[in-house]
């Protein structure tokens, strides 16, 4: 554990369970925004939001996961993120089911993440599991999850 | 009980008349009518062959007759014509000599006309013959003697003319001499008077006289000569002219006185004048008798013989005529041989198919006939059999009556029972119908009530469906409301430190939200159980509705079952009225089986007293056909068929007694219905 992920996460919900992202890497939540499909080699994007004249990539964050696909609809949130790369910040969207809640995970709750979600390439994004109210929640690091090089073709597509 | 030993069936078949031809399907009255037909028929072309080929015969005769007659007549007409030449050539002779007698027109005309007539009649031959030679019939000879004759008709018509011309002349001369002499001689006489008166020279009377006597001597001489022709008498009247004439000149030479003179030369010239006419006159009487006459004598002749010859060539008929004749004559022989021949052969023909026809129908008649008397023979002792037979049926018919009578007994015992069932029946069904109306009355008020419980659910659940919109509403709210509250921590966080009361707040709106959306949950959840709670009573209600309908369904199917039932109760009861009635039949039925058992018997006695008299009637026909000895043979059959009979006889007693019986069953029937 090369950093402390202590700190306020924002859990979501994907296919029923609940994952956790860190809070300074979240720009804003949105709600019932309309994503523009456009046609990706990448099977994970869904295409492009305008935010207030801003044109971010939407990663449907199931598939990118490794999950099952989910289709568009009312309840799904858009978490816009930012990640840095080279000194450029990098904004995505991030469409998961549904937001929850703001938590608090000190240090000790959390985990390392367990040798066989290692072995997966797509749970790369996992770097830790916090044990907060009897539940299991995977945290997501945001850096992991944005591929700099897709990103950046769709933001200039 | 009889047993059959005696009965005999013969079989039929072997019996069947041979059919001859198609000729037994017909009427045997048609069948005679057709033979004798076919012999009329045969004689009527016998005889209209015969009247044909004496038609035939009578026709070629005619022809010949025809030919015959024609030629007859033609010939008949030349010979007249020929006759009437003849005839017209004598009378033109007749004529002509009177006329030569007495010359006048009418005379003249008389000649001429039958001259004419000749004429015609040759001419008319002439054609006739013309024609005949034109035909093949040779006439030249005849032609020829017509075209000669013609020829000297014409000249004899021609000559005659001229002889009447020269005759006139004559005649004219003649009258002139006859004048001349005469006023020669008046003026002689004058002059002699004359001189006598005056005293005369004796000479010069003498010389007066003379004149005068040579001019009478003349006169008398020319007179005689016309009769005679004698030229001596001629010359004698012209020398005793010339004399005259001399004698004339002489006085007047002596003649001193003017007057004398003229008149002398006036007798001279008259003389002179006399002996011109004189010489004219004798050579036209020359004409006449010399030329003319001998020329019409001559032609008359020629026209005489050749008339006379034409009637003996009229009354010759040629050769080819005669040939025709025979030529006719023979054909009319071979013509009758030939129709002779045709008679014959239809003779022979009508006589052979005659024949013919005759055995046909005979044996058409006679063979049938045969076959069928012997079928009579087998009939009669079939009918023998048979009355047997009936005995025997009529046995069976008693046994059966007493069987029909029990089964009655039992049939009108069922029957009581059946009338009671009915009437109970009848019982139940109107309670039955009674309690139907009841109950479809109480089913209605039922169906009202639920109605209204229907409406009422109906109500409750469009309310809750409004509730569970609204309730809807409030759970959107509270879902934004977090995500606002969320948005506000992310920028709480953001603001760090600063933020951290704003976290905060932010905080408690989400708690806030939660809440609500806890609340929004459980009223949803209530909601939802309220819109099970009403569905379920909808169903319920639609449930009851159909349970309703189906009682109302299956009690309007019990009414309709229940007026079923009752109709068939009536029927049934009509049903077993009519049963009634047929048993009454039945019995009346069963009593007269019995009383027809008895005429059975009786009618088998008479069956069997006719096959007796059929088999005498057999008889009597094989004698017909066959001959009196025929009938001998059927004397076995009446034997067999008298034991026959009496045994049928001692039938009948047995049929009478069951008949009896009969009569017993059947009254204690009719007691056993009218009791039921």
């Amino acid at each position: 554990m090369t950093k402390s992920l202590s700190g306020k996460y924002i859990t979501f919900v994907l296919d029923e369970e609940e994952f956790g992202i860190n809070i300074l890497n979240v720009q804003e939540i949105i709600q019932k925004v309309k994503i523009t499909k456009l046609p990706y080699n990448e099977a994970y994007v869904d295409g492009v939001i305008n935010l207030r004249g801003k044109v971010i990539p939407a990663i449907d964050l199931r598939t990118k996961l490794g999950m099952e696909r989910a289709e568009i609809n009312d309840r799904n949130c858009i978490i816009i993120v930012h990640s840095q790369h080279e000194g450029k910040i990098i904004t995505a969207g991030l469409r998961v089911d549904s937001v929850s809640e703001v938590i608090d995970i000190k240090e000790e709750e959390i985990e390392e993440p367990t040798a066989l979600i290692r072995q997966n390439p797509q749970a790369k994004a996992i770097v830790g599991m916090a044990k907060h109210k009897d539940a299991v929640k995977p945290l997501l690091e945001v850096d992991y999850l944005l591929d700099y090089k897709v990103i950046e073709s769709i933001s200039k597509a | 009980m009889l047993s059959p030993q005696d009965s005999k069936t013969v079989p039929w078949n072997h019996l069947r008349p041979p059919t001859t031809a198609n000729m037994n399907h017909k009427k045997l009255s048609t069948r005679l009518y057709t033979g004798f037909g076919a012999i009329i028929a045969i004689l009527l072309v016998s005889g209209l062959a015969s009247t044909f080929a004496f038609d035939k015969i009578g026709s070629k005769a005619d022809e010949i007759d025809a030919k015959t007659n024609k030629i007859v007549d033609v010939n008949l007409e030349t010979l007249i014509n020929s006759e009437k030449q003849a005839i017209g050539a004598m009378s033109t002779l007749a004529y002509e000599k009177d006329h030569l007698l007495n010359r006048s027109d009418s005379n003249k005309t008389k000649v001429l006309n039958n001259a004419n007539n000749l004429l015609e009649a040759i001419e008319n031959n002439l054609a006739i013959y013309k024609k005949l030679q034109n035909e093949g019939y040779g006439r030249r000879d005849q032609i020829k003697s017509c075209q000669e004759m013609i020829g000297s008709v014409d000249l004899f018509k021609k000559t005659f003319l001229l002889l009447d011309k020269n005759m006139e002349k004559e005649e004219n001369l003649y009258a002139k001499m006859a004048d001349d002499g005469t006023s020669a001689m008046s003026q002689i006489d004058l002059l002699y008077s004359q001189k006598i008166n005056s005293d005369a020279n004796k000479e010069e009377v003498e010389t007066f006289k003379s004149i005068t006597n040579e001019i009478a001597q003349a006169r008398v001489n020319n007179i005689k000569y016309k009769e005679s022709q004698d030229p001596k008498l001629l010359s004698s009247s012209q020398k005793s002219l010339e004399m005259a004439y001399a004698l004339l000149r002489s006085l007047e030479t002596h003649t001193s006185s003017a007057d004398e003179r003229k008149s002398l030369s006036k007798v001279q010239q008259n003389i002179l004048s006399y002996k011109k006419a004189q010489s004219e006159w004798t050579s036209i009487i020359r004409t006449i008798n010399e030329e003319n006459r001998p020329l019409i004598v001559r032609l008359l002749n020629d026209i005489s013989t050749q008339a006379l010859a034409g009637v003996e060539h009229a009354e010759k008929v040629t050769d080819k005529e005669v040939q025709e004749l025979l030529a006719n004559s023979s054909s009319m022989q071979s013509m009758s041989a030939s129709m002779q021949w045709m008679i014959m052969m239809t003779i022979a023909i009508s006589i052979i198919l005659g024949s013919t026809i005759s055995y046909m129908i005979t044996r058409s008649i006679t063979v049938p006939i045969k076959a069928i008397s012997e079928n009579l023979a087998a009939a009669s002792q079939q009918g023998s059999s048979v009355s047997y037979q009936v005995s025997a049926a009529s046995q069976e018919l008693a046994e059966g009556s007493n069987e029909q009578a029990a089964s009655l007994q039992e049939t009108s015992a069922s029957l009581e029972q059946m009338a009671a069932m009915t009437k109970q029946n009848a019982e139940s069904t109107r309670m039955a119908s009674d309690l139907m109306h009841d109950s479809e009355n109480s089913v209605q008020e039922v169906e009202e009530g639920i109605h209204e419980m229907s409406d009422a659910i109906n109500q409750i659940k469009k309310s809750s469906d409004e509730t569970v919109k609204i309730n809807k509403t409030i759970d959107e709210i509270a879902f934004q409301t977090n995500i606002l509250a969320l948005n506000a921590a992310v920028e709480a966080a953001r603001a760090g430190e600063a933020g951290a009361g704003f976290s905060v707040v932010a905080d408690e709106v989400r708690a806030l939200a939660q809440r609500a959306a806890e609340a929004a949950h459980a009223t949803s959840s209530l909601l939802q159980e309220s819109q099970q709670r009403a569905k379920m009573g909808v169903s319920i209600t639609t449930k009851l509705e159909s349970a309703i309908n189906k009682n109302v369904e299956s009690s309007h199917k019990i009414a309709s079952i229940v007026e079923k039932i009752t109709e068939a109760s009536n029927q049934q009861s009509i049903g077993i009225d009519q049963v009634t009635t047929a048993l009454n039949q039945i019995s009346d039925i069963t009593q007269r089986n019995a009383s027809h058992a008895e005429e059975n018997a009786s009618v088998s006695e008479e069956m069997a007293g006719q096959a007796h008299m059929l088999s005498d009637v057999v008889m009597q026909l094989k004698s017909i056909i066959n001959g009196i000895n025929a009938g001998q043979s059927e004397a076995y059959v009446h034997m067999k068929e008298d034991s026959l009979i009496d045994d049928v006889k001692k039938d009948q007693h047995l049929l009478e007694n069951h008949s009896t019986n009969d009569h017993q069953v059947d009254k204690k029937e009719k007691r056993t219905i009218q009791i039921t």
